[in-house]
């Protein structure tokens, strides 16, 4: 018999939380193709390595963008193996629990939700990521106090206010972290004559890159190519320049939750002055956003204790207690 | 002998009937709303979102290096 599942299908990372044992996959949503044959030669870290680094023949893919499937058949392919990775044979068909955008249309649920059913699942169900965030982040949602959650993910950024188990108010935009590492690629691109690849851009963000200004800033030196020569190139970046790169996409998240938090019904306006807003999501580790955010809106901001675990944790407990909690899972028809 | 055939074949047909109908009465009795249903669904549900219920799943983030030990 199988172990019900909960997964966190990512633009950046997949989780997957097992019933009665916790989280047992933790890795990049990225899959390596062999283009000639269509077969799977990576996937995960081994998958993420080769970005960028692929001879023709070979494509490594993040199959999802925005939250949504761009990719169907690499993505069923994707659950499959990651079923198959954490014990699923074909004999052995679990229930799943999966994490998505609360903006994804119809189409985009259907999809989810039959690529699961043909990796694997005997039952698939999906569940908006705020709210698997908030029961992740151990806010008391039992209570009739307003808790808002603020979830940035790589391709999309969902704000949530959620009291007595329930929904109050939502803002989703399709903006993440992702878009954060292409302002900064553009930028480098125009303003320095070179081209960097989207894991450069990456690594400048974690090391330098800030929403707001913060003590001790230091720059970072890129290497590249020259966009005239085709020679490898060394130029030294700062963080202000980083963070004016960022900053229309930062600007589009702190306006998501401004949005939010102006649909709260008046009542929850003081709860959130009290208790504050919380952060989740790899997007949410940015430096200096939990400030800005905290600046633009006069609520003050906090990060969770697990931001990067938070959503697959919540929908690992609906998996725990499944029959009590599976009216909090989206209706899809089939 | 029909006759008493008739009427077997009779009896058995009515109770069937009658334990058809008693049984689709029952199902149907239990399936009905009671009026405290909702509140006991709803109360079940917040129940289990609370910080007690909760407890024991988030400790259990156990990161497990082998993915296939389902012990």
């Amino acid at each position: 018999m199988a172990r019900d599942l909960a997964i966190d299908l990512g633009t950046a990372n997949t989780l997957v939380y097992m019933k009665g044992k916790g989280i047992v996959l933790n890795e990049p949503t990225v899959i390596a193709v062999n283009r000639k044959t269509s077969e799977v030669l990576a996937t995960g870290h081994e998958a993420w390595n080769m970005i960028g680094r692929t001879p023709g023949y070979i494509v490594a893919v993040r199959p999802l963008r925005g939250g949504a499937i761009t990719d169907f058949d690499i993505t069923e392919r994707m659950i499959r193996l990651l079923l198959q990775r954490v014990g699923v044979s074909r004999f052995t068909r679990p229930k799943v629990v999966i994490c998505v955008p609360s903006a994804i249309t119809e189409v985009e649920r259907r999809a989810v939700t039959d690529a699961a059913r043909r990796a694997g699942a005997s039952d698939a169900h999906l569940i908006e990521q705020p709210m698997a965030a908030a029961i992740g982040a151990e806010l008391p949602i039992d209570e009739p106090v307003g808790n808002m959650v603020i979830d940035i993910g790589g391709g999309t950024s969902e704000t949530a206010v959620i009291s007595l188990g329930g929904i109050v108010a939502l803002e989703a935009i399709r903006v993440g972290s992702f878009d954060i590492d292409a302002a900064i690629q553009t930028y480098v691109r125009r303003e320095h004559g070179i081209a960097i690849g989207e894991r450069t851009a990456e690594d400048i963000k974690i090391q330098i890159g800030t929403a707001s200004p913060m003590p001790g800033e230091r720059g970072a030196q890129v290497r590249g190519r020259d966009l005239v020569t085709g020679l490898p190139k060394n130029i030294n970046l700062t963080a202000e320049e980083v963070r004016f790169a960022i900053d229309e996409v930062v600007t589009s998240i702190v306006q998501s939750v401004t949005r939010c938090l102006s649909k709260v019904p008046p009542e929850m306006a003081q709860d959130f002055l009290q208790r504050g807003m919380y952060l989740v999501g790899g997007g949410g580790l940015l430096r200096g956003l939990a400030q800005r955010i905290e600046r633009e809106t006069c609520v003050p901001v906090r990060m969770s204790p697990m931001p990067l675990e938070a959503v697959v944790l919540g929908a690992g407990h609906c998996i725990e207690n499944y029959q009590v909690l599976r009216s909090m899972f989206m209706s899809t028809r089939r | 002998m029909i006759a008493i055939q008739g009427a077997v074949f009779i009896f058995t047909v009515l109770a069937i009937a009658c334990g058809g109908a008693l049984g689709t009465v029952l199902f149907r009795e239990r399936r009905k709303t009671g009026i405290y249903d909702g509140i006991e669904n709803f109360r079940r549900h917040i129940e289990a979102l609370s910080p007690e219920a909760r407890r024991n799943v988030v400790p259990r983030n156990v990161n497990s290096n082998d993915p296939t030990d389902n012990r």
